[in-house]
């Protein structure tokens, strides 16, 4: 697949196939076109060549609600302009499941409950999105987009804004719920932690993809980043654990 | 972690339920009520708040004319009108009841219908730019369409049909909110700022136009025309004007209902709204088109009426909140009986004058205005 | 003898009915709109001075149901005791509910700003039962003299179907216009600026109205007579350029649309009073001299009293013509 924005080539020729349940990392320095390959994912982008197959479908032949009811996404853009309240900004995510006049069925209310209470949202439920913290928003848009019910999960920089403690939490929940999940991560050691596999790309190219051992080599980061890092184990988990400088 | 584990397993299991067959009779209780019904007794409570003063400014609006008519007499008049004649016996002058039932009504109704079209217009408009001090008159979509009405008039092509002016207008205001929009997107991100400059240039731009089409006019009368279009006014109210402006909001209003639950999606923006199974591009300009006939129409039949359509929707995301399938028929009903205030102020105020009721809307919609300005500056300065 | 006066008074008293009988239906043709007449309207309320002046001046009180806009103007003389016995709706335009409450069968404006979007539109109106008619300055068809004046009247009095008496008020003006040219006839016309106000720029009378082809008819140059429209906005420079003799005064009872309490000082001596304060227009002649008429709209407008605008204005620009 290639996407391109005027002169520039952001994806340039990349395959991917990410089977069912798989923590899918990608890695890369800003501007490897980690966000870009995310927004074709969930329809955001059309790839100016090559198709994005959902369950086999080509993404662009269905309809955008057909994506979002297979592909959830927690992305940058904060819905603070308008007063919405948390619940408001959760209930979003069924929208996609809903038919035109459909009212909200109780079966919503519960998704949207329990999506809420998983998020730890409950208690800011009916306070306006732009009084939230930075964490407390990013934990909300989680929320409306498990409301979804999706098949896989699209985490563009999951754990901006979140403290170590929500980050890991965070992580983990994703891990735990069995989802397909395609996460853009800027911290190496967090992506080695949950990932199944790593996707390391530099200039919208794959450069490696494989599990994290395979992919986090001391020259692998030294040609990508331009940092000298060597690689360890974690003492506790004994997931790759990179040590720059 | 607060929730115990049974807890978390309990609502992820919740998460991953289907929705119940429609077939299949509900036997569970679901536990999720009692936060929405909270909500939804709030909304029924202002709904019924704002039908009641709906109901007491049109009831305001048919006993205050310039002859004065007791407001007793009145009464009787609209109730033997609403009952068909059946109800009270006449024994009033038949001019009052002309006055009544010819003048006032309509004036009601079409101050009614418009302030509820710019009160829709101006909310939809704000979730399509996602921008609250978006609206109506501050695009330069009301300019748009008071030209557009002016070069019909200008050039004498009202002569083509009955509804040239409508489509005028409509077309005008299109117009403008398209330049507007393409103005304040050109070269990446299309900021707040941005967006309100480009609307202020377009009007100063568009009323230029206008006086330049007046002065070179050799009809007397235009003038006075134009000014009243540029003001807005209800003066000109009678049954037969009433159907078009009717059919159009109660249309416009249907579609923006079915679609409130994507409009809700626009406010998250495009990249989430997106994210959410919306085709933003595609829907937008549905919206755009929708709204600048609503304002085109409205500009046709009363003028410009500034601010309506941008103070209303914020006092009802305020009361209601910002759920589109909430906060539309409460803006209507809101924006309707603001409009029928304003032009009760406007025609009682300097009586046997009318000020034009745009003048009104605009002394109170202008402080309103500059006050959220302010409060968002300082609220963007917190979080920045 | 006897006898024969007797038939000629019963002839003479047979005539008009026998003519009212054969003149309805009657077509007025009005700036584009069409109106048929089965009969005299019985009702009607007119919009502003110089409309009430015709109606009084063809006799027509008794078909009246109401005045409106004299805004504290004064009405000509003669014309007094017949206003006073009629109900005066408004000092403005009347609304359409006061025109409802007057049960106003005919509405005639003198001004086009008798009908408008922001009132009554003409359509508007006539959808409530009532017949319109606009004096045809109104409409700026092109140039507005005495000729159109009589058309207007003859139209006014084939509405209510007294043409004989549109003849004699014919006759009446004629005779102070031949009177009034006889006397300026020869002179030279003196260049006059028609001013209506305004202090940083003046706006003028121009070609298309009455009052212009009046100053025209009195000995008098409109400078800006050519200019074809009914009024516009100017500039100090033109009068400085074009040097008028006189400076015509014009105002009516209204300032942006308020009614003043005594036009008469409150406009008309104010207006000249910015004529003298203004330094640019200080060396024009008309300024250095003190040479201002002032016109108010009761006689300025196309009605009956323009015959009494030709004199004044004949008297002010030409004095030496009527000395005797």
């Amino acid at each position: 697949m290639t996407v391109r924005a005027g002169t520039q080539t952001l994806v340039d020729d990349v395959t991917l196939e990410v089977p069912p349940g798989m923590f899918l990392g990608l890695l890369g320095p800003n501007g490897a076109g980690k966000s870009t390959l995310l927004r074709t994912v969930y329809r955001m982008i059309r790839p100016d060549a090559g198709v994005v197959r959902l369950n086999g479908e080509d993404a662009w032949r269905r309809a955008a609600a057909w994506v979002a009811r297979h592909v959830g996404a927690v992305v940058q853009d904060m819905p603070a302009e308008f007063p919405l309240t948390v619940r408001d900004v959760v209930a979003m995510g069924r929208s996609a499941h809903k038919a035109l006049l459909e009212p909200d069925t109780p079966h919503d209310a519960a998704l949207i409950d329990a999506a809420i209470a998983l998020q730890q949202l409950g208690e800011f439920q009916h306070r306006t999105f732009r009084t939230l913290s930075g964490g407390e928003r990013q934990r909300a848009l989680l929320a409306r987009a498990l409301v979804q019910q999706p098949q896989i999960l699209v985490l563009d920089e999951p754990t901006n804004h979140l403290d170590i403690h929500y980050q890991l939490s965070l992580l983990r929940f994703v891990r735990e719920i069995g989802v397909t999940v395609i996460a853009a991560l800027h911290d190496l050691n967090l992506a080695a932690m949950f990932c199944d596999r790593l996707c390391l790309m530099d200039r919208g190219r794959v450069v490696a993809l494989g599990t994290p051992e395979d992919v986090l080599t001391p020259a692998r980061l030294g040609e990508v980043y331009g940092v000298d890092a060597t690689i360890q184990r974690h003492p506790r988990t004994g997931t790759v654990w990179v040590l720059p400088g | 972690m607060s929730n115990s584990a049974v807890d978390r397993a309990a609502h992820l299991t919740t998460l991953r339920t289907a929705p119940p067959s429609r077939r299949r009779a509900r036997g569970i209780a679901f536990p999720a009520a009692g936060a929405s019904s909270a909500g939804r007794g709030r909304f029924l409570a202002v709904t019924v708040g704002i039908i009641a003063l709906l109901f007491v400014c049109a009831l305001a609006g048919l006993m205050v004319g310039s002859v004065s008519i007791p407001a007793g007499t009145a009464l009787s008049i609209v109730v033997h009108w609403l009952s068909g004649g059946w109800l009270v016996t006449p024994d009033w002058r038949e001019a009052y009841e002309i006055i009544i039932v010819q003048t006032r009504i309509p004036r009601v109704i079409l101050a009614a219908v418009v302030g509820a079209s710019l009160g829709v217009s101006g909310m939809v408009i704000q979730a399509i730019v996602r921008n609250p001090l978006a609206g109506p008159s501050i695009l330069g979509v009301s300019s748009g369409a008071a030209t557009g009405a002016v070069i019909v008039m200008r050039f004498g092509l009202v002569t083509l049909g009955a509804f040239t002016l409508h489509i005028a207008a409509f077309l005008g205001g299109l117009a403008a909110l398209t330049i507007v929009f393409w103005i304040a997107r050109t070269g990446g991100q299309m900021t707040p700022t941005r967006l309100v400059l480009a609307g202020v240039a377009m009007s100063a731009v568009l009323s230029a136009v206008t006086s330049l089409l007046v002065l070179t006019s050799p009809d007397p009368q235009l003038a006075a025309r134009v000014l009243f279009w540029t003001l807005g006014g209800f003066g000109s109210a009678q049954w037969k004007l009433l159907p078009i402006p009717v059919i159009a909001l109660v249309i416009g209003l249907a579609i923006m209902l079915v679609q409130a639950r994507r409009l809700n999606l626009l406010m998250a923006g495009d990249e989430s709204a997106v994210a959410l199974g919306l085709d933003v591009e595609r829907f937008r300009r549905g919206m755009f088109v929708l709204t600048a006939a609503l304002t085109g129409i409205t500009v046709a039949v009363s003028g410009v009426i500034g601010f309506v359509g941008l103070i209303m929707p914020h006092i009802v995301r305020l009361l209601v909140g910002a759920d589109h399938r909430r906060a539309l028929p409460a803006v209507a009903l809101l924006g309707a009986s603001f409009t029928i205030a304003a032009d009760l102020v406007a025609r009682s105020i300097i009586a046997p004058l009318e000020l034009p009721v745009g003048i009104v809307t605009a002394l109170v919609g202008g402080p309103f205005f500059i006050w959220l300005l302010r409060r968002d500056a300082r609220s963007l300065g917190v979080v920045k | 003898m006897r006898p024969t006066l007797v038939f000629g008074a019963a002839l003479f008293a047979l005539v008009p009915a026998a003519f009212a009988q054969d003149h309805y239906p009657y077509t007025d043709e009005n700036c584009g709109v069409t109106t048929i007449y089965e009969a005299a309207p019985e009702r009607a309320v007119t919009l502003s001075n110089n409309a009430t002046e015709m109606m009084l001046a063809l006799g027509l009180e008794d078909h009246m149901a109401g005045t409106s806009y004299m805004a504290n103007l004064q009405i000509s003389p003669q014309y007094e005791a017949a206003y006073n016995a009629i109900p005066i709706l408004s000092p403005l335009v009347a609304t359409t509910e006061q025109l409802i409450e007057a049960e106003a069968d005919f509405v005639y404006a003198g001004y086009p700003d008798g009908f408008s979007e922001s009132r009554h539109t003409r359509d508007q109106l006539h959808d409530l039962g009532m017949n319109t008619r606009l004096n045809t300055e109104g409409c700026n068809l092109g140039r507005f003299g005495f000729d159109e004046l009589y058309a207007e009247i003859r139209s006014v009095a084939g509405i209510f179907g007294v043409p004989e008496r549109a003849e004699a008020l014919i006759a009446d003006i004629q005779s102070t216009v031949a009177e009034v040219e006889d006397r300026v006839q020869g002179v030279d016309p003196i260049p006059v600026f028609i001013f209506n106000g305004g202090e940083d720029t003046p706006r003028a009378v121009l070609g298309n109205t009455m009052l212009s082809h009046v100053v025209g008819r009195a000995g008098g140059a409109n400078i800006l007579g050519d200019v074809d429209n009914r009024y516009g906005s100017t500039s100090w420079e033109q009068l400085v350029e074009q040097a008028p003799e006189y400076i015509v005064v014009f105002y009516s009872g209204t300032a942006s649309g308020q009614v003043v309490d005594d036009p008469d000082t409150n406009l008309g001596q104010a207006r000249i009073a910015t004529l003298e304060a203004n330094p640019i227009i200080a060396g024009v002649p008309a300024v250095e001299d003190d040479r201002y008429v002032l016109i108010s709209s009761v006689i300025g407008q196309p009605g009956p009293s323009s015959a009494d605008a030709l004199e004044r204005l004949a008297r002010a620009f030409h004095p030496e013509a009527f000395a005797d």
